[in-house]
């Protein structure tokens, strides 16, 4: 364990983040090494659905940052060297209730003056297009640039297309510590040996803290799990994705007119994707359980009662497999995507739920941060600085349900 | 493909595969009762290649069928019962307006 | 029905059978589910109602007295049950189209073996089935290949087979070893541990001088394709010892490449398991109770390590003693009193296991499947494409299951997970102890969606 190497740069996680990090770190000619504990999309960029997707954030600047992340697939769809899916099909925002018909339609407009590619559909619209959707339901508000795509693949297009560009690939390598001197990171410490490097990302998902623990930085991401659903292949069901109008709410963690108690106990919020294998997915929950990642009965249940609201003939699909992960989340729920108080030491996590869909954009800001140029976007409030004091910060990564 | 080696002491009772009626043992389990009469193919995968029975004991989910309607049966533990109705599973089941209860 | 309960079996084999006829006479509340029918798990399928329960030898008609002793002990059989998610305390399970979570004070899990799949070129081809696929048809439907059969492999089943085959008079075109023939030198190591049951050696001895002076038999031979001519007409084609390629022709062809544990519930409990090096599986550790690394949850029989019957049997009644022991309806001396008799049967059976280990062991050259062999026969993917997969960069089961789908279909990788991880440590030159199976998710079977939403849940699990 003692070779040794130098780096222009180390990205530390090989999830969607990591990899893109690397991807354009390579692509703008730096000297990348990307080091992964396991294997690519080791950790919760297995473990979600593949929504890149622009409905989940309310009209503003976060929102057209995720526009602009949302884009850039369509470029990497045609230069990474894997297939990995990518369909812009479209995602619908479905309404069963009466009382959020104004704020859908607020929505709409909103979005629609941000350049978002939104339609509404009334009842019947909703019934022409979906045959099997469940009665309540009263409208869809379309975002028709949505996408899906295959995480695990993109991660794999994203890692490979570094190493044609020259980065250095060190999966199954866990890193065991981080190096500084005078206010400047100087090396990472690894179980294959020591990498002296100007610049570290940490791109690690909800195990940043971990790592930002070692050069005594506290970066407030708690873990919060999801699960998914997923059915057997089928035909016909359905034609494109979905989520339910509440899902804005759930993410927010504020309170749905019209959902059980169970809903809200384990924060399901319906959302489906039809794979491009044919099943189903369906999701979604969100609750703090600490690192626990074992799927459990209780929710899946609730998923499947929310699922069927929806959609009645999910009913008789048969239920094949269930998976569940962490998105790493931050006191605001905006991301941190920015440089630390240690030179050459940046962060970039706390995605929550969107770390697939913004990770090219993440890869390209962070590329710009490493090379000194000024970012091509105003991000300065996914400043980690904006946590203040590390108090703030440290009340964040406590494990509660 | 196979037969039996002693004439079935058993009460017989009649399912339908694929909308033939046939007399098989009570008890015995659909995948064995239809092995003959299907030729040994109970289903074809979403690739469109015939699959039969592997394992007859649950592990293998090869004898998937559609049974009374529901698709996807696993016909190796599912016992044969008086008038149930057998059909191959043609790939993925169809969720076309109907729905899936056709058969 | 009560759904809170002492003891909750999973496995009315023999193991889970002899579990519950302990617990049971000791008072305690006991559940026993299974996914069959009647009881007596694979070995003893249907010998309840079998109509060649006279027929199939001393080893399946042993089953009857128990089955009866099962039937009778006090113990509520839930047959076509399938659990479908467990933990130290509860069990969700599904029955009649219903699925219920039920408590319990200590889970045994008894859910047996499989026959290791091997892929082949064509053995996906209908009339291509497993040998105890076989011997289950026989035993519950009293059905008989028609022949001409080809037998194919190495383990105790292919023996078993060519016995029926020739007792019933069924045409067997030949019978194809694939073992190596230095298995046996191998095996001449660990004769000692023969003499422990030198009855059940000897009557292996016999299976085996039998088939080999019954049947055609062909040794050692490799590099089997599976080919379909017509309807119920296969061609098997092979190379001999000696190089040359040979073919026969059956209607049907039956596999066989040894029993291995079924472990995906043992995982899906997240128990810590073993690497079997000789046999190539791994299997739940568990002391001689059944006590798992996960407490609260045991097994016994051949779930937890492939021994055979006689030792599941003995292995159930140790981890029911140890049930009644734990919840206090036994002391340790009369368990131990109790249990003194099923230790030296399993100290016998775990002194022979060594010996036929080594003699069938699987030959490492057929665990690596041919180009155009369907490894994962859900997701019909070929070893030719994951191959393509692994080398991209895949380490390891979960690593290729996440880029290239094998494992993500009907059977949740019980088919092609360990042919996957032997092609995995081939090309990456990896050892085998260091590639977990694929992670083993809820649930353990399908099941509707309606019937997952309609799920009661007792109000204290809520």
């Amino acid at each position: 364990m003692s070779s040794k190497h130098t780096a222009g740069a180390v990205v530390i996680g090989g999830g969607a983040v990591g990899t893109a990090i690397a991807c354009y770190l390579a692509m703008d000619g730096i000297d990348v090494t990307l080091v992964e504990r396991g294997e690519f999309a080791w950790g919760s960029s297995r473990r979600c659905d593949g929504h890149v997707v622009t409905y989940d954030t309310p009209p503003g600047a976060y929102s057209q940052f995720c526009k602009y992340g949302q884009d850039m697939f369509h470029d990497a769809a045609k230069f990474l060297p894997v297939d990995f899916e990518f369909s812009p099909e479209g995602l619908g925002l479905l309404v069963d209730d009466e009382r959020d018909l104004d704020t859908v339609r607020a929505n709409y407009e909103g979005k629609k003056n941000e350049g978002i590619d939104v339609t509404l559909w009334d009842r019947a619209d909703v019934r022409h297009h979906e045959p099997n959707i469940g009665d309540s339901i009263l409208a869809c508000l379309n975002f028709n640039g949505d996408c899906k795509l295959n995480p695990m693949r993109l991660c794999q297009g994203l890692a490979l297309h570094a190493e044609a560009n020259g980065a250095t690939l060190m999966t199954r390598t866990s890193v065991t510590g981080l190096r500084t001197d005078g206010g400047r990171i100087t090396s990472v410490e690894t179980d294959k040996g020591l990498i002296q490097t100007e610049n570290v990302i940490l791109a690690a998902g909800v195990w940043t803290p971990l790592l930002a623990d070692m050069v005594g930085l506290t970066v407030p991401v708690r873990p919060r799990q999801g699960h998914v659903v997923v059915t057997e292949r089928v035909r016909n069901l359905v034609g494109k994705n979905y989520a339910e109008y509440g899902y804005l709410l759930a993410k927010g963690g504020k309170t749905r007119c019209n959902a059980t108690p169970e809903m809200e106990h384990f924060g399901v919020a319906f959302v489906l994707e039809p794979s491009h294998a044919g099943t189903i997915l369906l999701g979604s929950s969100r609750r703090y359980v600490g690192m626990n990642i074992r799927p459990d009965p209780r929710v899946m249940r609730i998923i499947a009662q929310r699922a069927r609201h929806f959609y009645p003939a999910l009913a008789d699909t048969r239920v094949i497999r269930c998976y569940a992960g962490l998105r790493p989340c931050t006191p605001d729920a905006k991301p941190i995507i920015s440089p630390t108080h240690l030179q050459g030491l940046f962060v970039a996590t706390g995605h929550e739920g969107n770390g697939i869909g913004l990770s090219l954009i993440t890869g390209k800001l962070i590329s710009e941060m490493v090379r000194g140029q000024a970012p091509f976007m105003d991000i300065s409030y996914m400043g980690l600085d904006r946590f203040g004091s590390d108090a703030a910060a440290r009340s964040a990564t406590t494990t509660t349900a | 493909m196979f037969v039996k080696t002693t004439p079935s002491a058993g009460r017989q009772v009649t399912i339908y595969f694929e909308g033939q009626p046939l007399e098989v043992e009570e008890g015995i389990s659909v995948a064995a009762a239809v092995l003959g009469p299907s030729h040994g193919w109970t289903r074809t995968t979403h690739g469109g290649h015939k699959r039969g029975p592997y394992c007859q004991m649950g592990v293998c989910f090869e004898c998937l069928m559609t049974i009374n309607g529901v698709p996807n049966q696993q016909a190796c533990l599912v016992p044969v019962a008086e008038g149930m109705r057998v059909n191959r599973q043609n790939g993925v089941p169809d969720f076309g307006k109907e729905g899936c209860n056709h058969a | 029905m009560r759904s809170i309960w002492d003891v909750i079996i999973v496995g009315a084999g023999p193991a889970g059978m002899c579990a519950a006829i302990e617990t049971a006479r000791q008072g305690l509340h006991t559940l026993v589910l299974d996914r069959q029918s009647e009881p007596g798990g694979q070995i003893f399928k249907s010998v309840g109602s079998s109509a060649l329960v006279n027929h199939l030898g001393s080893d399946y008609s042993a089953g009857l007295p128990l089955v009866e002793e099962f039937k009778n002990c006090g113990a509520t059989f839930l047959p076509s049950a399938n659990v479908w998610d467990i933990a130290p305390d509860r069990v969700y399970f599904s029955a009649q189209g219903q699925s219920r979570c039920m408590t319990a004070r200590q889970v045994v899990l008894a859910t047996g073996a499989m026959e290791r799949p091997v892929p082949l070129p064509g053995w996906t081809l209908p009339g291509v089935m497993g040998s105890g696929a076989s011997d289950i048809l026989l035993k519950s439907a009293a059905l008989l290949p028609q022949g001409p059969v080809v037998l194919c492999g190495n383990g105790p089943l292919i023996l078993q087979a060519a016995v029926h085959m020739h007792h019933f008079k069924v045409p067997v075109a030949g019978v194809l070893f694939t073992g190596r023939i230095s298995n046996l030198l191998r095996a001449m190591k660990h004769i000692t541990g023969a003499l422990a049951r030198p009855g059940y050696f000897l009557h292996g001895i016999g299976m085996a001088a039998q088939t080999v002076f019954s049947q055609k038999c062909t040794f050692a031979v490799r590099d089997i394709r599976l080919e379909q001519v017509e309807t119920e007409r296969l061609t098997i084609n092979f190379t001999n010892m000696s190089g040359s390629k040979k073919s026969l022709q059956a209607a049907t062809v039956l596999l066989h490449e040894g029993v291995i544990s079924e472990s995906r519930i043992t995982r899906l409990a997240r128990c810590r398991h073993t690497w079997d090096e000789r046999q190539r599986y791994w299997h739940a550790s568990a002391d001689e109770w059944g006590q798992t690394s996960v407490p609260g949850i045991r097994t016994a029989g051949d779930v937890a390590c492939v021994r055979g019957a006689v030792a599941a049997q003995a292995e159930g009644r140790l981890v029911g003693l140890d049930v009644c022991h734990e919840l206090g309806r036994l002391n340790m001396n009369e368990r131990n009193r109790l249990a003194d008799s099923h230790m030296s049967i399993v100290r016998r059976c775990r002194a022979l296991q060594p010996f036929l280990d080594e003699y069938f062991a699987p030959t490492p050259s057929q665990l690596q499947p041919a180009d155009d062999a369907v490894v994962c026969r859900c997701e019909e993917l070929t070893a030719q494409e994951l191959q393509q997969t692994i080398r991209q960069g895949c380490f390891s089961p979960d690593g290729l299951k996440a880029q290239a789908r094998p494992g993500m279909g009907t059977c949740q990788g019980r088919m092609c997970g360990q042919a996957v991880a032997e092609m995995i440590a081939h090309t990456q030159g990896l050892p085998l102890d260091q590639l977990p199976q694929y992670t083993a998710q809820p649930p353990l079977f399908p099941l509707s969606l309606g019937e997952l939403a309609d799920m009661p849940m007792p109000p204290d699990l809520s």
